[in-house]
């Protein structure tokens, strides 16, 4: 079998058949006055620190996406499949939005436990792309110490960790769960099927 | 008449923290987690995993989602 590499094009490619699919419009946050008011509302209301909001970030608003990195500009592998990752996870979160509307928002937005559960469907696609990439899985403990940085508290990254470890048996067996990572692996399969792995 | 109501409130606050945190259960073949704030969170929707064809159901033994026949 010939494998292939990951490229910056693919990676350019899977971002605009996501935005496609989902209608997404990708920004880029650095250049965005709204997301500058937005991370000093976040710092306010103690969901995030400004400063990681804006540079480690990327953060969707509704069906708007505002990365914090140029997408495919870039001939590290690992970067690419982070960046194919990061696409997926917030994708998902536009799910969420297709699913909630304006609640999904107000929830996120004020109920901490909503949102661990949110971030936690949001970071199972992560652990769901990483096991199609590498066959491996990621630490659910580490991503859901992640949102300790998102205003949640250790109870929450208590409940988030449970959830992952429920959707990592699901992916050991061979399952997909999550609605957008259904619709990456399917064109990563379809596009990506000879991509050398890892 | 104070005595009942206070015995109300008790009850009805019973019935929303119906849960611990971190606590698992199947609801259907829904799995739900409790979440901080001591209420029920559905989690995974067993029915909409794929592939379908595996027939994923709730399983409490393995606080998951498994392919039907795997509940051990």
């Amino acid at each position: 079998m010939t494998y292939t590499e990951l490229t910056p094009q693919m990676t350019k490619d899977f971002w605009d058949y996501m935005s496609d699919l989902y209608g997404t419009k990708i920004v880029s946050k650095k250049d965005s006055n709204f997301m500058k008011v937005v991370g000093s509302f976040l710092s306010l209301m103690r969901i995030q620190d400004k400063e990681k909001f804006m540079s480690k970030y990327t953060t969707t608003i509704g069906k708007t996406i505002y990365v914090s990195f140029d997408i495919g500009e870039t001939t590290d592998k690992n970067v690419l499949a982070s960046q194919i990752s990061t696409c997926v996870h917030e994708h998902q979160h536009v799910v969420q939005y297709n699913r909630g509307g304006f609640d999904f928002t107000l929830e996120y937005v004020f109920q901490h436990d909503q949102r661990a559960k949110l971030e936690a469907e949001a970071y199972s696609t992560n652990i769901e792309i990483y096991h199609w990439y590498t066959g491996k899985l990621l630490d659910t403990k580490v991503l859901a110490t992640k949102l300790l940085d998102y205003g949640c508290d250790a109870n929450d990254v208590l409940v988030a960790e449970k959830i992952m470890n429920a959707n990592v048996k699901v992916i050991k067996y061979g399952g997909i769960i999550h609605e957008a990572s259904k619709k990456a692996i399917a064109w990563l399969d379809k596009n990506a099927g000879t991509l050398k792995k890892g | 008449m104070f005595k009942y109501v206070l015995v109300a409130l008790f009850v009805s606050g019973c019935m929303i923290n119906d849960c611990e945190v971190a606590d698992i259960r199947c609801d259907g073949n829904v799995l739900q987690v409790c979440g901080s704030e001591n209420e029920w969170l559905n989690t995974m929707d067993c029915g909409s995993i794929e592939p379908a064809n595996l027939n994923w159901t709730c399983c409490l033994k393995q606080e998951t989602c498994v392919p039907k026949g795997e509940c051990k």
